[in-house]
């Protein structure tokens, strides 16, 4: 398989709707493991880095949700697939470059990979809709129990270690990446969001030069692996979700109960219209338009466009994924802006 | 590192906006990070940034270290003490072992823990040693390192591990 082909579609768990999803759109669980007898990848020799690869990818290949999954190798350093993964969620968003000879295991739906020799030797990631942390934690940590035969590199004082000392510890990173539409434009997101658990810090969910604050959708994630254990971590988590979900409602209700309720619906209408009928369309503009379509379904308007396709297109119409539809990655911005309107009109109008 | 507006405390946290459609970094204390917040918009709710504790290279370029921590070395890996406050990044297992007591340091200001709590493996104790890809001069090295240190019981261990690898060698001849 060939990153295209995977960016030429949104996940599974893009599409699906799950618990609190009308708030929390999706739920990632990252767990990073090392192996004892190697240096860390940033460090290791191409034939180390080989043998990591071919022996992890083995073993994974063994377990049943890895059996039909789709391989992605990357020989040498490749910053265009970086971000896509980046923008699917699969890497911070400021990823560092994997080392050389660097895998991705996708199992169907994508809402279970492994990623090998990208920083750290062994990354699980799982996603799935809506709020879902502890299901997640949980199936990565029996996941990680299935790596019997290899040594991982653990000590009692530092935990599973890893090249970089702040994700060490447990190992695990669990974000979710909400829509928080009435919030934001009440101007109360910011005090909520820094209202949260310490062990959880807000942070703006984008691609890196673009602004997806401005319709309302944050990541928030553990700053730290250290220290706190999964189920910690996986309650914090749910607290966070909870604390969010019901501001976030409360601000919904207080939209929709008086006089402004005609404005917000109409910002709705608006937002499926103007992607129709757009030739041009920057990021920051659609996201605008999905964050808007989104708002006014969750508070029951109807909009012929389906929740599946706005999540998708929020993941597809990213600048690197759109970068990929374009003759060459290095198109520039006027060329992907129409590309982008062309990919929404599509997804608009074909469902 | 200090803070770039007080240029008083160590900074804490870095500080992501977007200006200009360009995206800034300002390394801040806490105090001074809430002054900024009121700048930024945050009473607003635009949120047009955000803040994040120091992490990586960032975080360990705040990581006062005296000349002699500079020149420390991973027996194993070579890595220097002064490289990893550059990148942020550990070459092998066994630089935790080699850089514990800087190490502890930073995941404390970190995080405020000094100790891993959570998940072990069935087995967990030490840092476990295992000399496979590592070659018998830097297993010397470690030990030399060890005795130096007067940790002679892990100077024991790798003494093992290189009787162990270097037995393997002789019958694979």
């Amino acid at each position: 398989m060939r990153i295209k082909q995977l960016a030429a579609a949104a996940p599974a768990w893009a599409r699906k709707e799950g618990p609190d999803s009308d708030v929390v759109l999706w739920t990632r669980a990252r767990l990073a493991r090392n192996l004892a007898d190697f240096r860390f990848a940033p460090r290791a020799a191409n034939a180390e880095l080989l043998d990591i690869r071919d022996a992890l990818l083995k073993k994974l290949r063994r377990m049943s949700v890895f059996a039909a999954a789709a391989k992605i190798s990357f020989a040498a350093p490749d910053a265009l697939a970086g971000r896509i993964l980046s923008e699917r969620g699969l890497l911070d968003a400021d990823s560092p470059s994997q080392a050389a000879h660097a895998a991705l295991l996708c199992a169907p739906g994508e809402e279970t990979c492994a990623l090998v020799n990208w920083r750290d030797h062994l990354r699980l990631e799982l996603a799935g809709a809506g709020f879902c942390a502890q299901e997640l934690c949980d199936a990565a940590a029996n996941m990680a129990d299935g790596l019997s035969g290899f040594e991982t590199a653990f000590d009692a004082q530092f935990g599973w270690l890893s090249p970089a000392p702040e994700n060490a510890g447990t190992g695990l990173r669990v974000s979710l990446t909400l829509h928080l539409p009435f919030l934001t434009r009440s101007g109360r997101a910011g005090s909520a969001l820094k209202n949260l658990d310490n062990l959880f810090v807000a942070w703006k969910s984008a691609s890196v030069g673009t602004d997806l604050a401005a319709g309302g959708f944050y990541e928030i994630f553990n700053a730290s692996s250290f220290g706190r254990s999964e189920t910690e971590t996986a309650n914090a988590a749910q607290s966070a979700a909870r604390f969010l979900c019901a501001a976030e409602r409360e601000a919904r209700r207080w939209t929709f109960s008086g006089e402004k309720s005609v404005q917000a619906a109409d910002e709705g209408w608006r937002a499926d219209g103007t992607p129709e009928t757009a030739r041009i369309i920057s990021f920051e503009e659609a996201s605008k338009h999905i964050s808007a379509a989104l708002a006014a379904q969750s508070a029951g308007v109807e909009i012929p466009v389906s929740k599946s396709v706005l999540r998708e297109l929020l993941i597809l119409a990213r600048p690197a994924h759109i970068a990929l539809r374009c003759p060459k990655p290095s198109a520039p911005p006027a060329l992907r802006d129409i590309r982008r309107a062309e990919l929404i009109r599509a997804a608009i109008t074909s469902k | 590192m200090l803070c770039r507006r007080c240029r008083k405390n160590e900074a804490e946290f870095v500080v992501k906006a977007a200006v200009t459609n360009k995206l800034t970094r300002l390394f801040l204390c806490a105090r001074c990070l809430a002054l900024k917040e009121k700048e930024l918009g945050l009473e607003s709710g635009t949120l047009s940034y955000y803040a994040v504790p120091l992490r990586g290279a960032d975080w360990a370029q705040t990581a006062p270290a005296a000349g002699r921590d500079l020149r420390l070395k991973c027996p194993f890996c070579a890595l220097a003490y002064g490289e990893f406050r550059q990148t942020g990044l550990l070459g092998c297992p066994h630089c935790y072992d080699a850089f514990r007591p800087q190490l502890e340091c930073f995941v404390r200001r970190l995080s405020g823990f000094s100790r891993h709590a959570g998940s072990a493996p069935p087995d967990s104790g030490e840092l476990k040693l295992k000399a496979i890809k590592f070659d018998s001069a830097s297993l010397e090295a470690g030990i030399k390192s060890a005795v130096a240190r007067e940790d002679f019981e892990k100077a024991a261990r790798l003494r093992n591990i290189l009787k162990s690898s270097a037995g393997k060698k002789r019958r694979a001849h």
